[in-house]
Formats: C-alpha cells, sequence, structure tokens
C-alpha cells in the first residue's frame, strides 16, 4: 500500500480511538456532545478514503486479503452503526461499538498488507458473495453490541447495583428489541451467502461446499442465529437469548480469524 | 440600583418559623404594595413557598437589610431580631446569582426539583400585575426563568427518581421501556403501593389489577386508580398476566412463593416480570429473584435506587453551576450596561448645549450669513462634535460590560465631568456590583 493510504489508514485507527474515548466521556459524564459526534463522522470519512485509495492502488475490490476484508467490514459495521445513531439516536451503542472497531483495525494492522490475492480470480460473483457475507457479518456484530449491552443491564438489574452505568444503558426491552431486529436483518443476508456459495463452489473449484471447513463452520453459524429466532418468535427471549447471539457472533470472529488461518485455502475471510 | 435578597428557607428556619414569616396568596398583593413603599426601595417581588419566603428588591443604596428586615417584621408581626436571626441577606451578583439557583432547583430541599421553577413565575406574574417591579427584577426573574429551563433541559438534575414508589416506576421503565401494553398487579392495600400503582398508571401502564384479601377493599382500591378489581384466591393466575406486581400486604408470611413465580413465568413464557415487593415482613419469597427473567426489588432496593439517583442529581449540579454562571454573568453584563446609558447620554447633552452655545455665538458674530452658510456651520459642528464623542462612546459601552467597569465608569463621569449621570459613582459608594457584599451581611 502507498504513503497515502497508510497514511490514511493510521489517521482512521487514531480517529477511532478519539471517537471511543469522546463517546465514553459523553456516555459517563454528559460532556463532549457535539465533539464526540464530529469524531465519529470524520473516523468514517477518513475509513472511506482509506478503502477507496486502497482499491485505487490495488485496482479490485476491497475485501480480497484478510487485511481489507478487515477493513471493509469494520467499515459496513459502521455505516450501519451511523444509520442506526441517526435514525433511532442510538449513541449509547456507539460507546460499545467504537472500541470494538478499534481493536478490529489494530488487528488488521498486524496482517500483512501487500499480499496479492491468491484467489484463482477476483471474479465478479466473488465480489458479490463477499459483499453479503460481510454484510450480514457486519450487522450481526452490531446485535452482539446490543446483546452485551443487554446482559451488562440485566447484570445491573439483577444484582441491583445502580450505578451511573446502569442510569445510562436503556431499558432491557430497548436493547433485546434492538438485538432481534438486527438479527433478523443480518440472517437472510447470512442465508443468501451460503447459497451462493453453494451454487458456485461447484462451478468454480468442481467441489461439493461441504468439503470446505469454513462452509461447515458458517453452517453452523446460520443453525445458532436461526435457533435464536425461533426462540423469539416463541416468545423465548432474555438473558438466554442474548447469551446465543453474543456466541454466534464469537464464531462469526472464529470462522473469520482462526479457521481462515488455519483450516481453509480457498477463503481469505 | 441595587438588587438584594433578604429571606430564610428550610436551611436556616424550621417549619414553625417558616410559618410565621410567610405570607399567604391573599396577604401578598398588600406586602407587595407595602414593599414598595418603603423609602429606598425602588422595585420589589416576594417569593414565598413552605420551604422559603425571600424579598427581592431593587434599592437605592447598598447596606439596606435593616429597612428590609423593618418591613417584614412589621408586616408579620414578628420581631425584627428574631426574624434576623433566621434570615439571610445577599446583594448585588450574590443576589442574582441565589435567585438563579433557587429557580434552578439547586437550592431546594430536594436537588433538583421543578416545581420551585412554577413557584418563582407565579411571584414574578403576582408582582408583574401590582407593578411592584420594574425593569431591573423584570429582567432579572426572566433570566432566571430561562436559566432554570436550561438547567432542566441541558443537565439531567431533575430526571431521576426521587422517592420510593417512582424509583418502581422507574425501574420498571428500565425493564420494559414504555409502559404501554403492560399490566400491573397490586396485591394488598398498602399506602406505598397505592401510591406506586397511581405513578404506573400516570406513566402509561395500560391496566391495573388489584387483588386483596378483603374484595371490596379491592374494588374500592381499583376505582380510586381505574383499575379493576380481582378475586384474591386466583393470584396464581393473575400473576402469569401481569407484568409488573406490587405487593404490599400486611401478611405476616410469605404470600407470593417461588414456586408459583416458576408457575406463572412458565405459563408467560418467560417474558420479564417486575416484582416490587414494598412490605416490611415481605410478601414475597426471596428465592423467586433468582429465577430467570424475574426481577425482585424490595423496599430497600428502591431506597438504593432512590440512594444513587440523588448522587447522580448532585453530579448534575455541578452542570447546573456552570450554567447558572454564565446566566448570572449574562445579566451582570445587561446590568452594567445599564448604568452606561444615562452616562452616555449626559454626555451627549453636555457636548448639544456647548455646541449649541458656541454656534449662537458665533453666528451673533456673523450676522450676515445665509441660511445655508448657517447650515454648513451648524452641520460641520454637529459632525465635529460626533467624531469626537464615537471612540469614548462606543469604548465605554464595551468597558462597561467587563471587569472592573465600575472604576472605568467613574473615570468616565470624572473625566467628563458629568455630575448626573452617575450619582452613586459621585457619592463614592461604588455601583453595587460585588462592593455591597462586602460590607454587606
Amino acid at each position: 500500500m502507498g504513503g497515502s493510504g497508510q497514511w490514511l489508514f493510521a489517521l482512521t485507527v487514531l480517529l477511532y480511538l478519539a471517537g471511543a474515548v469522546a463517546y465514553f466521556v459523553h456516555f459517563y459524564f454528559r460532556q463532549w456532545d457535539r465533539l464526540s459526534l464530529w469524531l465519529a463522522r470524520a473516523a468514517w470519512v477518513a475509513h472511506s478514503l482509506a478503502l477507496l485509495s486502497r482499491v485505487a492502488e490495488s485496482r479490485q475490490p476491497p475485501f480480497l486479503t484478510g487485511y481489507e476484508a478487515i477493513l471493509f467490514m469494520a467499515w459496513v459495521i459502521f455505516l450501519n452503526y451511523l444509520m442506526l445513531e441517526y435514525l433511532f439516536n442510538l449513541r449509547v451503542v456507539g460507546v460499545f461499538l467504537l472500541p470494538v472497531l478499534f481493536t478490529f483495525m489494530v488487528y488488521a494492522a498486524a496482517l500483512p498488507k501487500g499480499a496479492e490475492p491468491d484467489l484463482p480470480a477476483a471474479e465478479y460473483w466473488v465480489a458479490v458473495h463477499a459483499v453479503i457475507a460481510l454484510g450480514g457479518y457486519a450487522i450481526f456484530a452490531l446485535a452482539f453490541v446490543a446483546a452485551l449491552m443487554y446482559l451488562l443491564q440485566e447484570r445491573h438489574l439483577r444484582r441491583k447495583d445502580f450505578n451511573v452505568v446502569y442510569q445510562r444503558l436503556p431499558s432491557l426491552e430497548t436493547l433485546d428489541g434492538l438485538t432481534y431486529r438486527l438479527v433478523v436483518y443480518g440472517f437472510p443476508l447470512l442465508s443468501l451467502a451460503i447459497i451462493t456459495a453453494a451454487i458456485w463452489a461447484r462451478e468454480v473449484w468442481g467441489v461439493p461446499w461441504f468439503h470446505e471447513p469454513k462452509a461447515l463452520w458458517t453452517v453452523l453459524i446460520w443453525f445458532m442465529y436461526g435457533a435464536y429466532i425461533v426462540a423469539r418468535v416463541r416468545g423465548w427471549g432474555g438473558r438466554k437469548a442474548a447469551y446465543l447471539v453474543v456466541a454466534g457472533f464469537m464464531a462469526v470472529l472464529f470462522n473469520l480469524f482462526v479457521v481462515n488461518l488455519v483450516l481453509t485455502q480457498r477463503h481469505v475471510f | 440600583m441595587h438588587i438584594a435578597v433578604l429571606g430564610l428557607s428550610y436551611k436556616t428556619a424550621k417549619v414553625e418559623d417558616r410559618g410565621r414569616a410567610a405570607w399567604t396568596a391573599d396577604q401578598l398583593p398588600g406586602a407587595l404594595a407595602g414593599l414598595r413603599a418603603v423609602p429606598g426601595v425602588l422595585e420589589g417581588a416576594i417569593l414565598s413557598t413552605c420551604n422559603r419566603t425571600e424579598i427581592y428588591a431593587v434599592l437605592e443604596r447598598i447596606n439596606s437589610r435593616d429597612a428590609l428586615l423593618e418591613f417584614w417584621s412589621r408586616q408579620k408581626g414578628v420581631a425584627a431580631k428574631d426574624l434576623g436571626g433566621l434570615c439571610y441577606f445577599r446583594e448585588g451578583e450574590e443576589a442574582a446569582a441565589h435567585l438563579m439557583r433557587v429557580a434552578s432547583g439547586l437550592d431546594s430541599m430536594i436537588l433538583g426539583e421543578t416545581q420551585i421553577l412554577g413557584q418563582v413565575k407565579e411571584s414574578y406574574l403576582l408582582a408583574q400585575d401590582h407593578a411592584s417591579i420594574g425593569k431591573v427584577l423584570h429582567e432579572l426573574f426572566n433570566k432566571a426563568l430561562a436559566c432554570g429551563k436550561r438547567v432542566h433541559t441541558e443537565t439531567a438534575i431533575s430526571q431521576n427518581a426521587v422517592s420510593v414508589s417512582y424509583a418502581a416506576v422507574e425501574l420498571a421503565r428500565k425493564i420494559f421501556g414504555d409502559l404501554k401494553g403492560r399490566r400491573a398487579l397490586l396485591v394488598g392495600a398498602g399506602k406505598m403501593g397505592g401510591l406506586t400503582a397511581r405513578h404506573l398508571a400516570e406513566n402509561g401502564i395500560d391496566e391495573i389489577l388489584v387483588s386483596n384479601r378483603t374484595y371490596s377493599r379491592a374494588e374500592e382500591m381499583a376505582r380510586e386508580f381505574g383499575g379493576r378489581a380481582v378475586p384474591f384466591d386466583r393470584l396464581p393466575e393473575w400473576l402469569s398476566q401481569a407484568d409488573v406486581v406490587i405487593s404490599s400486604t400486611g401478611a405476616p408470611g410469605v404470600v407470593i412463593t417461588r414456586e408459583m413465580v416458576q408457575q406463572a413465568m412458565r405459563a408467560r413464557r418467560f417474558r420479564p416480570l417486575f416484582l416490587v415487593d414494598i412490605a416490611v415482613p415481605p410478601d414475597i419469597e426471596a428465592a423467586a429473584g433468582g429465577l430467570d427473567n424475574v426481577f425482585l426489588y424490595n423496599i430497600d432496593d428502591l431506597e438504593a435506587v432512590v440512594l444513587a439517583n440523588l448522587e447522580e442529581r448532585a453530579r448534575e449540579a455541578q452542570k447546573a453551576e456552570r450554567i447558572i454562571a454564565e446566566e448570572v454573568g449574562s445579566f451582570q453584563f445587561w446590568l452594567r450596561s445599564l448604568d452606561v446609558v444615562p452616562l452616555i447620554k449626559s454626555l451627549r447633552e453636555k457636548a448639544e448645549e456647548i455646541r449649541q452655545a458656541e454656534l449662537q455665538r458665533a453666528f451673533n458674530r456673523l450676522p450676515r450669513l445665509d441660511v445655508r452658510e448657517r447650515e454648513i456651520i451648524a452641520g460641520m459642528t454637529a459632525v465635529i462634535v460626533n467624531k469626537i464623542l464615537n471612540d469614548p462612546t462606543v469604548r465605554v459601552k464595551e468597558f462597561a460590560g467587563g471587569e472592573d467597569a465600575e472604576v472605568y465608569l467613574r473615570a468616565f463621569s470624572l473625566l467628563f465631568n458629568l455630575s448626573n449621570g452617575f450619582p452613586e459613582a459621585a457619592a463614592g459608594d461604588g455601583s453595587g456590583r460585588g462592593a455591597g457584599s462586602v460590607n454587606g451581611s
């Protein structure tokens, strides 16, 4: 990656850190109201520019290496969050999301950046499949954050710990509903990603999809989120459901970071 | 011109003393007229609530505590010596800041309460109706009301519950968010339980079921807040239908067991259930609180909520103090700029007098000038005067709003020898800002 790309990436990471701090200060001390909003927006703009400069340089979609995939997914997550923030005024989610994004970016920084994609082809469908999958994961990431907030608030209510965090966090109902809605939006994307992969895997590699460990993991993830939705539809919610969403996203992370490095050759993410 | 407040509050006086010193609503018009008639009082307003009685006045001179005290003691028939011992007296900027703090609820018994804002407004409107206030108190009260509103909107000082019954509503909101579409069950006829149910109704809960061992009592309470009485012997059934259960029976033992709650949870498909036990001894088996999605709180827990909320209010109060400092600053700016207006006016008048006199002399010595020539000369002198006075006028307005305004204003009036514009300066008293508080109380 060239100089400007590196520079933009570093700026993005810094802005995420600054944004995380500012959101926390706003959350806890009710200060820096405007500042935190603008830092978050600036982080998103810097992030977008970093992605663009990457694309301009490689002339390929920005998710063919692990580094790019994380960069891209974090960008999609943040885009989704900003829409959420704008539509529902849920800035409190940002307090918990920004540190997660910052961690993503730091992790990405540790990955090799310059590697050329070793895929047979950066073809059109790969891009479609990747965008759908990453979009779904991005929404699950937000659901994960909402579920964590639910568990945190539930813990405060159960332990009768009425501290500042308790006072600032929204109601269980709000967090539970937010988690549910996000999973419901993310689930069709995940399903679509699996279906496209299953069909195209045969065409490209000539092997059935279940020969790929990554695909098996993904199906497991699909079952976890599917079970959550079924449970919720039948009225079963609360703490256990929230744990399921957390576990689901842990599986997503495992899929992205561990399965990739150790078990698979075909997927980069 | 000089603002002062003489008052007493729950902080300085016991309730019976406050009662003796307070004016009732129908006495207030007479009191305002009496206050206005006190020599040296230019404007006056009285704030009288059950927690405080305060006289706000604009006075001709500083150190008018005794005049106000004398008025008060005469009006209420309380010895000035006794009254004086209960009172606080603030002047100038401190008096202005005091009203702003009062209006914002920072001086209230329950920190951040909003009722006082309405009471300040009432006393302002009353004083206005009886023409006992002029432009200074008018501005001060308006600034104080705006300040109170700012504090309530810009800080969270008045957002959290500070009573046990309201704390239950707040907890319900932390669990269910909106109370719409939720059903409450009130078990027993305890006073606190009824109060909590009423708060729930006010906050939009859909339905309240009332259950009591004595069915007629349940019916009576149900009527009170538009609820529905249900038979006590089918309690487990109602338990599964309610989202919020408030129990305040006088029963000696447990009324709602863990077993009952567990069954209710199964019946309601484990949707969250919020149990409030305000009875002593407790009505609900403590172990029920360990069930999934069951949130059980007793009276001690509710008191812990109140305590935490009061701490939160105290934190917010610090932010409120900053807003108040801002508003006081802006009021003081306005007040100081009042001093400068007559000063500038008298400077202008003086200049105009000189100009006219000199013009007349010149015209007398040049009798052959025609109208047009006279006009040109008159115009020129006006321009000269205006150009010379322009800078001092602009500058003194700036100084008037800033620090050391008094020094500048006094220097200004001495330099131009303006006797009528700044009487207090001429008298050597200072203009009221700050100076009064030094030798005030």
